[in-house]
């Protein structure tokens, strides 16, 4: 499979390595190439860096043959932008981002993008442990 | 006219500044809690302190009152989504949204968003249209710039001299007609068998993207 993340954080850059190890075809997009360090050393996906809101950047990463597109970055409204384009101009079948709100649910209904919540899921993995 | 404008950067803060003058009802929606606190007390505008993408903020300001909504922060990726939270939630009658990188103008298109204003990429086209030489005049723009009427003098040396235009038809671009011919004080509207005079003016209707090459097919 062919998989594009945005955002080489603590999540992103897990994410990465364990999806590469998978035999998994991987691009990072990432605007601070500092964060390609998080990477392991054995990691055979490639990197681009750049702004994953930029549909250069988006193209240079191959995005209209991805299978998936991943948008973890630490800003959510670039989360949603980055998730809308990959959807409407390269249109890549599944795209997911990381964002928190109302607005996000919208957007996920509205655009045909899976939302991750971590604030949600986390209150509810805390709730499921005191119950 | 009521007006909610989000974003109290530069372009945000002269707005409402200019908006006020102009004896309107404005209300800011600015994230920094600073900004908000400076832009209030300066021009006695109302602030809202928040996350102009975050629907109780909006909802704070009272949006749905507004009868145009301006989004001008410097992030692209927080002015598309505000406008996408807003018109969904809202009906307001008038939503514009700027774009901070130009091509992000097409991008928001793409996305839905109808109304956008680049300043980068007016400038741009002002300077562009500044530069282009004296045989191909821009009289008129369009839909901010991207459809344009020109005026095109023929030269001696054009290969259209001495062609009807039915003969020069299959090489002019698409989206493009000719309007008017003037010659000598006289107005000619231009038919199949008009033929084309070394001096003559042409008057062309266009889109920007093809403005060099009906320049190339009429000058060349």
């Amino acid at each position: 499979m062919y998989v594009i993340i945005a955002g080489c954080g603590a999540v992103g850059s897990q994410l990465a390595n364990t999806l590469a190890k998978a035999m998994h075809n991987i691009v990072v997009i990432d605007e601070d190439n500092k964060s390609f360090e998080q990477l392991e050393p054995g990691f055979n996906g490639r990197t681009v860096h750049g702004n994953t809101i930029d549909v250069d950047v988006q193209k240079k990463a191959a995005m209209a043959k991805a299978d998936v597109f991943i948008a973890v970055t630490q800003n959510d409204n670039a989360n949603l932008m980055a998730a809308q384009i990959a959807k409407k101009i390269f249109s890549v079948e599944l795209v997911i981002a990381r964002a928190s709100g109302e607005h996000a649910q919208l957007i996920s209904a509205r655009h045909d993008i899976e939302i991750i919540f971590p604030v949600t899921l986390q209150i509810q993995k805390i709730m499921e442990v005191i119950a | 006219m009521r007006i909610t404008v989000i974003g109290g950067g530069k372009v945000g803060y002269y707005l409402v500044k200019t908006l006020l003058d102009h004896k309107h009802k404005v209300t800011l929606i600015e994230k920094d809690p600073d900004r908000a606190q400076k832009i209030s007390d300066e021009l006695g505008v109302l602030v809202i302190k928040g996350d102009g993408s975050d629907l109780n903020t909006l909802k704070e300001a009272e949006v749905d009152l507004a009868k145009v909504l301006v989004v001008v922060t410097g992030k692209d990726e927080d002015n598309l989504i505000a406008v996408q939270v807003a018109s969904e939630n809202f009906s307001i009658p008038r939503i514009i949204a700027r774009v901070n990188n130009p091509k992000n103008e097409d991008v928001f298109h793409r996305l839905g968003i109808e109304t956008t204003v680049s300043s980068t990429g007016t400038i741009a086209r002002l300077i562009e249209k500044e530069a282009v030489t004296d045989e191909i005049k821009t009289l008129l723009t369009f839909e901010r710039g991207s459809m344009t009427i020109v005026e095109v003098l023929i030269r001696a040396d054009s290969h259209v001299v001495n062609k009807s235009v039915m003969q020069i038809s299959s090489k002019l671009p698409q989206n493009c007609v000719l309007v008017t011919v003037l010659r000598e004080h006289q107005v000619i509207f231009p038919r199949g068998d008009t033929v084309l005079h070394n001096g003559d003016a042409l008057i062309a209707v266009t889109t920007l993207d093809n403005q060099e090459a009906l320049e190339t097919v009429l000058m060349g």
